[in-house]
């Protein structure tokens, strides 16, 4: 997610964000104000940005622990390619806002780019493919280089489905490299539980459900941020 | 079954680390301490409570990498000359601290429990404790799962569902060879789920298998019991639901059971406290310091301020929070039963194995006390010991669902195995499967060399998917070691492929190979064909 990204959005969208993200906007804050708070965020350590889960991965670690910390020997393989020369990309989902992509572009298909190109052709084109808002744009680009090879991609939309384009501008035409396999986005809040029956929100409950997180912020009314902004 | 049921699962894996050119080689310790302090334990405390006669039930997944370890003569011959080394080191603290009333006893404590496990490995079993696995196994105390092959993080492998059937198919040969039948079970590597998962593994015939609370608690539509009963995915496996109490009690560092300060500490070892001089024969050659496994410290705060361990107040501890265990479990299936008239409500409460005993010391007396405890209970809310497919037969329709894409991880996805210290990994292993898949269809009935070949293939690229090293790679422990057998394993296998696809083969390299990377000597290399 870049400034040129955020600034697409609306300030609905914006405020929706900065919620789930845990920045605390105030109110009548201005819009180049709020995109900056959320790049800020973005910049930090997006591991503190810890999302609420039911336990430690950490024990299992331990079992792994009391290495020699000597440097392996590595004499005995034969090492591991740089790169595959082949024109590829590939999408990971990593969690509800996160797609970790990458790429390579073949050495046929790089010496065939004019220094115009190389330089300034090059893009990610993310794609939803099951759009759930009325946005207009069920798209959005990321302007990479030649070095570059992969990318974590801060996605709008927890819950959809997107691809990513490795394209490049051609003579005022887009071309698409190399398209990747279509990746479903996880969520990180549950269904409304008001329209649950009365056993299951109890049995939610003894399922400790509260300590994990898993209900949206003023899951009573979602748009309430919305309309005061509206207002 | 007509009491509120209790499930306890345990997970034994570890990577595949054997390098036989290499004698000792430190890293296979990981084996060698989850024997002496895991495996082994938990066999003892499975005879002892059969010859008392306390009803125990459990369900334990045994990874078929782990599976290839204990079968391997080389490992377990290693295994107990490495015992040896143990009973000479604990002689020798016993003389060390010969007359000190506080440290002595610890000593002896070390000396009792290498010796035992050295008259187990070597007498009780012959050097293959699989068998008293597989006894227990067919006695219907225990239920062993499989897990995938090589420990795959399984939701980064969802576009190459090849690549997965790998994992599953490789794994159930595996098990089959050593237990003699097929496994009920499946264990999700770092119960790594992702919707669609299910189809696959009801294709192979696999009946249930578990989602963290928080995977199934986000699926569609959301479980109509909660986390008490398992759900039914739409292609019919069973998925149970690990129950976040019984987690939070055992597994969190900060509040669970083993963070005690009376329990044994798991960091403090005499092979970082000694002088080199005295703790590097025991470690291996240019090693200066390493853990030993002779810790003589209690939890209790940072390095300066920890108190010796105290044995007895640390299994007194362990009877009081066995009690507390199930006392909280009992409550909340209690809670649970008021509104579930159909059926018995289920805690699974699923553990990494090497938690107990490895990780916390104290860990099999921890067991020992829930399964006596709970024998001496006979309330009908008192909670019944039951292995996952003992509930699945009796309670064989369950609300339907799809758990949503989860892990056991930090922040619950995949952001373990998947951040800037470790992505460069996924590059090669999905280049590796790709082109393993891509040989599979080239090569579809080789015999001779070829088919050797193609199979010590097979073997590479499902070892450049195992998630250990991801995790070591994030965690910055052993993370030289991790690289470097994820360089060996891409390096293999990129060899392979170059040799088929130039039509050559170096026979001496690949019998070289064939004979370190012995694992999964049933694989067959066509596992990673297209299913048609």
């Amino acid at each position: 997610m870049n400034p040129e990204k955020l600034s697409l959005l609306s300030d609905q969208e914006l405020m929706l964000l900065a919620e789930r993200m845990g920045i605390y906007i105030p109110d009548g804050l201005d819009r180049p104000f709020v995109i900056e708070e959320i790049i800020s965020a973005l910049e930090d350590d997006d591991r503190e940005r810890v999302f609420s889960h039911d336990g430690t991965g950490h024990v299992e670690e331990k079992k792994l622990s009391g290495g020699s910390y000597a440097p392996y020997p590595s004499h005995d393989h034969s090492g591991i390619p740089e790169r595959y020369n082949e024109t590829m990309i590939r999408a990971l989902p990593r969690d509800p806002s996160w797609i970790y992509a990458y790429w390579d572009i073949s050495e046929q298909k790089r010496t065939s780019f004019t220094e115009e190109e190389a330089s300034a052709g090059l893009f990610l084109r993310v794609i939803e493919l099951n759009p759930q808002s009325e946005r207009k744009n069920s798209f959005f680009d990321i302007g990479i280089s030649m070095d570059d090879w992969k990318w974590y991609i801060n996605i709008p939309q927890p819950g959809s489905t997107y691809r990513v384009d490795l394209c490049l501008h051609k003579s005022d035409k887009i071309r698409a490299l190399a398209r990747s396999n279509e990746v479903r986005m996880p969520v990180y809040y549950m269904q409304r539980t008001q329209q649950m029956p009365q056993i299951t929100k109890s049995l939610l409950i003894l399922s400790g459900i509260e300590g994990l997180h898993l209900t949206e912020p003023r899951d009573d009314n979602p748009n309430r941020i919305l309309m005061a902004d509206g207002e | 079954m007509k009491k509120p049921c209790l499930a306890l699962v345990l997970n034994a894996h570890l990577p595949f680390v054997r390098k036989p050119e290499i004698d000792p080689f430190f890293e296979e310790r990981w084996l060698f301490e989850a024997i002496s302090e895991t495996y082994l334990p938990l066999l003892r405390l499975f005879r002892k409570l059969e010859t008392e006669n306390i009803p125990f039930k459990l369900s334990i997944a045994i990874s078929p990498t782990l599976l290839a370890m204990l079968s391997d003569k080389i490992l377990c011959d290693r295994y107990s000359r490495y015992l040896d080394l143990q009973l000479e080191l604990a002689a020798q603290e016993k003389k060390r601290l010969s007359g000190d009333s506080v440290f002595a006893p610890i000593a002896q404590l070390y000396h009792t429990l290498y010796k035992r496990n050295k008259d187990d490995f070597d007498n009780l079993y012959l050097k293959n404790i699989l068998t008293a696995f597989d006894y227990f196994y067919k006695k219907g105390k225990i239920e062993v799962l499989t897990s995938g092959a090589t420990h795959a993080f399984l939701p980064l492998f969802q576009d190459a569902p090849q690549a997965i059937h790998a994992q599953v198919e490789t794994a159930i040969v595996t098990h089959r060879s050593v237990f003699g039948k097929n496994p009920q079970g499946f264990w999700l590597p770092q119960f790594g789920w992702y919707p669609g998962l299910g189809e696959l593994l009801h294709d192979y015939n696999i009946k249930y298998t578990i989602v963290t609370t928080r995977g199934a608690l986000l699926g569609h539509p959301t479980p109509f019991y909660g986390s008490f009963s398992p759900v039914t995915t739409p292609s019919g496996l069973t998925v149970f639901i690990r129950d976040a109490g019984a987690t939070k009690a055992v597994w969190s560092e900060t509040e669970g059971y083993p963070a005690d300060p009376v329990y044994r500490d798991f960091y403090r070892d005499i092979g970082y406290d000694l002088d080199t001089s005295y703790v590097g024969p025991f470690l291996g050659e240019g090693i200066d310091h390493g853990v030993t496994g002779f810790k003589y410290w209690a939890v209790t705060g940072h390095t300066d301020q920890k108190r010796p361990y105290e044995p007895l107040s640390a299994a007194a501890k362990v009877i009081e929070h066995a009690h507390a265990f199930l006392a909280e479990r009992k409550a909340a299936a209690r809670a649970a039963s008021f509104w579930m008239k159909d059926r018995q409500p289920l805690i699974v409460c699923p553990y990494d194995a090497e938690l107990f005993g490895h990780w916390w010391f104290e860990g099999p007396q921890f067991l020992e006390a829930l399964f006596k405890t709970a024998a001496r209970k006979r309330g009908d809310d008192d909670l019944e010991f039951v292995t996952l497919s003992e509930y699945d037969r009796n309670f064989p329709e369950n609300p339907v669902s799809e758990p949503e894409f989860s892990s056991w991880g930090e922040g619950g996805y995949a952001e373990v195995w998947l951040d800037g210290s470790n992505d460069w990994v996924h590059r090669h292993s999905h280049q590796a499967i790709e082109r393993m898949m891509e040989l599979a269809e080239r090569f579809p009935n080789e015999s001779g060399l070829r088919e050797r070949i193609l199979n010590q293939g097979a073997r590479e690229a499902l070892l450049t998917m195992a998630s250990d090293w991801p995790l070591l790679l994030r965690s910055g422990q052993s993370s030289s070691f991790a690289k470097g057998q994820i360089e060996e394993s891409v390096g293999n296998f990129t060899r392979i492929y170059e040799m088929l696809c130039a039509n050559t083969v170096d026979t001496e390299w690949l019998t070289t190979l064939e004979k370190k990377n012995n694992l999964f000597p049933e694989i067959n290399y066509r596992v990673f064909a297209q299913k048609r």
